[in-house]
């Protein structure tokens, strides 16, 4: 049992802290204050709490697809919350920040928002989980240990990519961190088209590809991947075609928000050099 | 001033932001749409039990290229999760609750799936033939 509860926290625990890790890394990079982490924890920890209280109604929603249409809503929200943050943040840094400080205050935001929901969803699973076995009382000090290793190698993961993102040459800090978020963002999407195909509101197709022998989905590596780029062994059309559409939305969103805030700049310089000839 | 003024651009910056994004969504929505055949017959339905962290039955055979709708009873007061790798399906189901999956149309084979939960215990295949 103890094993089972290590993989399992681990498991639910390691895509959250990766995420959380990215998200603070940026933040760290321009230096802005990171209370929305807490808020977003909290938050979340509440609802997702209230989730696996209710799991049994919700579950029965829209014919047995409850679960699924709350999973796809959430997920695909992070994917826009997350696109809309890197928007704020493309083409933005420390220096400029003073001029630029309502983007700092609405990236804060979102990333709270994007850690709330990231935690409902893995919360609620940790919580059904262990309320299982505090109910039953069996096996409880092996969970309980189980979890506590799982949940510290998830969050020691988390904060070794965040020191890893830190560390790497200042230029390279962001535009690493915005493909990860590009990338997180398509897993949400796929993710979101395997729920509906599980419920029948897509259309199961044959796999386009099968690499479980090449790479194992259930390998540390394969958990791995899946944790940080989405691995899927056996994908169907419809979760390559969400992936590519969910990475897609992120880098568009990182263009335009740099090629924004570079005219934004250069009109602001033009007022500036106007004012000063007037004068 | 200037603060309102950034304010202003940030907001119609993110409606612009937001519309961008609706558009990727409705795109990948009629793509994922094409995808979705027209419901013929009601598929299949197998019903599966978990009791004492057991599947009843442990092992059944369907047949192949058919979509199967598999409906489990946990019949267990502690909750439970399907999963299967090679199925590629994961789904919770709280104690004493009833879950809806659908699987295939697959190719003939073995196709193992557990209990996330009691992974010891509750274990089982599927025979497509």
């Amino acid at each position: 049992m103890l094993i089972n509860s290590v993989i399992l926290i681990l498991q639910e625990t390691l895509e959250a802290a990766l995420l959380i890790g990215v998200l603070l890394a940026i933040n760290a990079q321009l230096r802005c204050h990171h209370r929305w982490l807490w808020y977003g924890l909290s938050t979340g920890a509440i609802i997702a709490a209230l989730f696996a209280l209710n799991m049994g109604s919700v579950a029965e929603w829209f014919d047995y697809a409850g679960q699924e249409v709350m999973n796809t809503v959430m997920q695909s929200l992070i994917c826009l919350f997350l696109a809309a943050a890197v928007w704020l943040v493309s083409g933005l840094n420390r220096f400029q920040l003073g001029a630029w400080q309502q983007y700092g205050h609405y990236f804060g935001r979102l990333c709270g928002l994007i850690i709330m929901l990231a935690v409902i969803r893995e919360g609620q699973e940790i919580m059904l989980y262990l309320g299982g076995f505090f109910s039953s009382g069996k096996h409880l000090q092996q969970v309980t240990m189980g979890s506590i290793i799982g949940f510290g190698i998830g969050a020691s993961s988390g904060i070794l990519l965040f020191y890893g993102l830190v560390g790497l040459p200042a230029t390279w800090t962001k535009p690493v961190s915005l493909t990860l978020l590009a990338l997180f963002a398509g897993t949400m999407l796929s993710q979101s088209a395997l729920q509906l195909t599980q419920v029948d509101w897509i259309e199961q197709t044959a796999p386009l590809w099968d690499s479980s022998a090449l790479l194992a989905e259930d390998s540390l590596l394969g958990e791995l991947l899946y944790a940080l780029v989405g691995y899927e062994s056996k994908p169907t059309a419809a979760q390559v075609v969400s992936y590519i559409a969910g990475v897609c939305l992120v880098l568009i969103a990182a263009f335009r928000g740099s090629r924004y805030k570079r005219q934004h700049h250069l009109k602001q310089h033009h007022l500036k050099q106007q004012s000063g000839e007037t004068a | 001033m200037k603060a309102a003024e950034n304010q202003k651009i940030t907001k119609r910056s993110l409606c612009s932001v937001s519309v961008a994004a609706g558009k990727v969504a409705a795109i990948t929505l009629i793509a994922n749409g094409l995808l979705v055949g027209a419901a013929v017959a009601a598929p299949p339905v197998i019903e599966l039990e978990i009791r004492d962290h057991l599947f009843y039955p442990a092992e059944f055979t369907v047949p192949a290229d058919t979509k199967i709708k598999l409906l489990i009873h946990n019949m267990d007061p502690t909750p439970e999760e399907f999963e299967s790798y090679e199925l590629n399906r994961e789904k919770v189901i709280p104690g004493n609750r009833r879950a809806v999956i659908f699987i295939g149309p697959l190719k003939p084979g073995t196709y193992p799936f557990f209990g996330e939960f009691y992974p010891k215990t509750a274990q089982g295949k599927i025979l497509v033939q």
